[in-house]
């Protein structure tokens, strides 16, 4: 590990600068203690001269310009360079006498007068910017009396290095000089494993990584990067922790959105309309069969409470059960109700949080559409009661006539005759409906399988026709067949249709009237094949021609129901046409007569065949 | 001897009744809907009714309620011949008094016999 370039030069040339600001103010000090040092000794030798001289007698201290006199005496005397001048004047100024360094004018100030004053020094600043001077001043006094002054000058010394000292000072700027380096690498290797630990940290940092620092120390830097390393470990183990915490979370937030994805792609695909409230009764999701069920769209009802929204009051009060203010069901619950014409049946199924004592957390209501199985029911328990009615009259005669035959009118010979006949017809009424009833089943259910043959159909059409109408014939009526000479095969199960054309037949018989006309013809259509019953009887009124062909239904109308019949014929001919993959079609006037066609096709199996 | 309505459109039914009944002594009029035997009733008294339930136009139970309510015959015996009790007929004979049901497939003598105690019981109540 090394400092950067950069950093180095910079901390070398601050280390160098550094020096050289010592050396200055190292300098410059000294020169100051020179400077005041000098001042002392310029003091010291001005103080003891001026009071030296002030003891002298005026006498031989004026002795005039050219004599030597104490003044020359003193400037010789001392070897001080900073010496300015020395002076004797009177008290009023006048100079008595004066020795002076080349180029120094004495200047002329008053001294003071107060004579606490007269012994003293000042400082004497020059007006034309050469050096200050520092004078020392004293009275001379005698007989108790001023005669004079003594002023003794001084250049005041400047901040300067006496050449003499310059060796001294040299070599101390060179020490400091040659230290600056050595103090330098010095520092240098005391902070080299700090910039090691920094620029680790620094790489950590940007890789993002969590890694113990490794430097090369002693001491307490030793002891701090140890410490320092502990703590990156426990941080790593605890980001690890936080880490792998993150990991398990986000799996499990991930299981738990999948869970609820899954949850809520299966209550959408729902057949029912599916609704989840929570636990305040709020409704949390709605799938899409909403809307065709409850009449609500599944936007509509979202975060609302179930009286907000629900039209039916009964189903708003049993939602109330689950879902209200008060004391809440824990077990789930059915209610079936009306609602714009459909059956429903709804299922309230409280949500309860997994694990023992778990909490409700809301409510899950399922409503199916039963209106199918609801009329199913309906019509099971209406053609329960009318096959009962349906066997139960024949059977009802046949008790009755027979427990007749056994009482006094049995003795009758006509009597007999006509009880005989009675229970014949009414046994043959009997087997006829049962038969029908079994076929009709036979057919619903699908047991029974189609036994298709190739059938000629003007050859069968003629047997039918000639079967059925030798009981009608009895009754005075015509019958015509209109078959085209070249008509095409059929493939269809014979002993079916013939059951169905039969049926027709017996129908177009039964409610003719007695000189009326009864015609059965085919008509090719290309494609398809029509077998066509026409009447001159009473005619299907509108109202019934909806429903002649259900199971059990009789006319109301009294023409109709003196003819006798128990509501199944049309209903099997229907049954029999559909599983031929044909239809059934009626056209009539009521009180002139009745078309019934029978459309086939020429081939191919019937979607409702292949069940 | 009693004179009874008998109402059915079957006239097997309504022959063979007659039989029995005439044998037992009573005078029988039949009526083939509910518009024929409510005229029978409006034209001449009749100590008892016997009638089907199913039959073209009314029924036997529109033409019990007319008798009831209509007539105001409220205490003649009506006998109510079905193939089936169901639970609605039962409910809806609690509004009426002296009527009972026959059940399909119906035995003669013991209709005749029924219909003979319910004429006793009328008579020692009167």
């Amino acid at each position: 590990m090394r400092l950067g370039s950069g950093q180095g030069e910079r901390f070398g040339l601050l280390l160098i600068g550094s020096a050289l600001l010592v050396i200055l103010a190292v300098t410059g000090l000294w020169a100051r203690h020179q400077r005041d040092a000098h001042l002392e000794q310029n003091r010291v030798q001005g103080v003891s001269l001026v009071r030296l001289l002030s003891r002298i007698p005026l006498a031989r201290l004026a002795t005039g310009p050219n004599l030597q006199g104490p003044l020359q005496v003193m400037r010789h005397s001392q070897g001080n360079p900073d010496f300015a001048y020395g002076t004797v004047v009177d008290p009023e100024g006048k100079t008595l006498a004066e020795v002076a360094a080349a180029g120094v004018i004495v200047p002329r100030r008053p001294l003071p007068a107060e004579p606490s004053a007269w012994l003293g020094e000042r400082l004497l600043e020059s007006a034309n910017g050469e050096r200050a001077i520092r004078e020392f001043h004293a009275p001379v006094i005698e007989d108790g009396r001023l005669v004079a002054h003594v002023r003794v000058g001084f250049l005041e010394p400047g901040l300067a290095v006496a050449f003499s000292e310059l060796p001294a000072v040299g070599a101390m700027a060179l020490l400091i000089f040659l230290l600056a380096p050595v103090s330098y690498f010095l520092l240098r290797r005391e902070v080299r494993p700090l910039a090691q630990a920094n620029l680790h940290i620094q790489r950590l940092l940007e890789g993002q990584r969590l890694e113990p620092v490794q430097i090369e120390a002693t001491g307490a830097l030793a002891e701090f990067a140890e410490r320092f390393n502990s703590m990156l470990n426990l941080a790593q183990s605890r980001v690890r922790e936080l880490e792998s915490g993150k990991m398990d979370l986000l799996a499990s937030s991930k299981v738990l959105a999948y869970r609820t994805s899954r949850m809520e792609s299966v209550l959408a695909s729902l057949p029912d309309a599916a609704l989840v409230l929570d636990e305040t009764g709020a409704v949390s999701f709605a799938n899409a069969r909403v809307e065709a069920l409850l009449g609500v769209t599944p936007d509509a009802v979202q975060g609302q409470r179930i009286g907000a929204w629900s039209p039916d009051p009964a189903l708003v009060s049993f939602l109330a059960l689950y879902a209200g203010d008060g004391p809440r069901l824990a077990r789930p619950q059915t209610l079936d109700l009306e609602l714009g014409g459909k059956h429903l049946r709804v299922g309230a199924h409280p949500l309860v949080a997994p694990g023992p004592g778990g909490q409700t957390t809301g409510t899950l209501v399922l409503a199916r559409d039963v209106t199918t199985e609801h009329l199913a029911v309906r019509n099971q328990a209406e053609f329960v009661a009318h096959v009962a009615h349906e066997l139960k009259a024949p059977l009802n005669v046949l008790s009755m006539y027979s427990e007749t035959l056994l009482g006094k009118d049995g003795e009758s010979e006509d009597f007999r005759i006509e009880a005989c006949n009675v229970i014949q017809d009414e046994v043959e009424r009997l087997s006829s409906l049962v038969n029908t009833m079994l076929s009709i089943a036979r057919l619903e259910t699908g047991t029974a399988t189609l036994e298709r043959q190739r059938v000629r159909l003007g050859e069968f059409l003629r047997d039918v026709l000639e079967a059925v109408s030798r009981g009608g014939q009895r009754a005075g009526l015509r019958f015509e067949l209109n078959v085209p000479n070249e008509t095409p095969p059929l493939f269809v199960d014979k002993e079916l249709l013939r059951v169905a054309v039969n049926n027709l037949l017996t129908n177009a018989i039964k409610y003719n009237r007695s000189d009326g006309t009864v015609e059965l013809g085919a008509e090719d259509r290309g494609e398809s094949v029509v077998i066509r019953v026409r009447d001159t009887g009473i005619g299907v009124t509108p109202d019934e021609r909806a429903r002649i062909f259900d199971k059990f239904y009789r006319s109301e109308r009294e023409e109709a129901r003196a003819r006798g019949g128990h509501g199944l014929g049309l209903a099997l001919v229907k049954e029999i046409v559909e599983r031929h993959g044909g239809r059934i079609e009626v056209e009539s006037t009521p009180g002139e007569g009745s078309e019934f066609r029978l459309i086939l096709r020429k081939t191919g199996a019937s979607a409702k065949e292949a069940r | 001897m009693a004179r009874i309505l008998v109402v059915d459109d079957e006239p097997h039914v309504t022959r063979v009744t007659r039989m029995a009944l005439e044998r037992a002594g009573h005078e029988v009029v039949v009526a083939g809907n509910g518009e024929e035997a409510l005229a029978a009733l409006e034209a001449g008294a009749f100590e008892a009714m016997v009638t089907d339930i199913t039959m073209p136009g009314m029924t036997g139970l529109e033409l019990c309620e007319r008798v009831r309510h209509q007539l105001e015959l409220e205490a003649m015996p009506i006998f109510v011949v079905t193939s089936r009790v169901e639970d609605e007929f039962r409910n809806w004979a609690r509004a009426f008094s002296r009527l009972e049901f026959v059940e399909k497939p119906l035995s003669l003598r013991r209709l005749v016999a029924r219909l003979e105690a319910s004429l006793a019981e009328e008579k020692a109540t009167t």
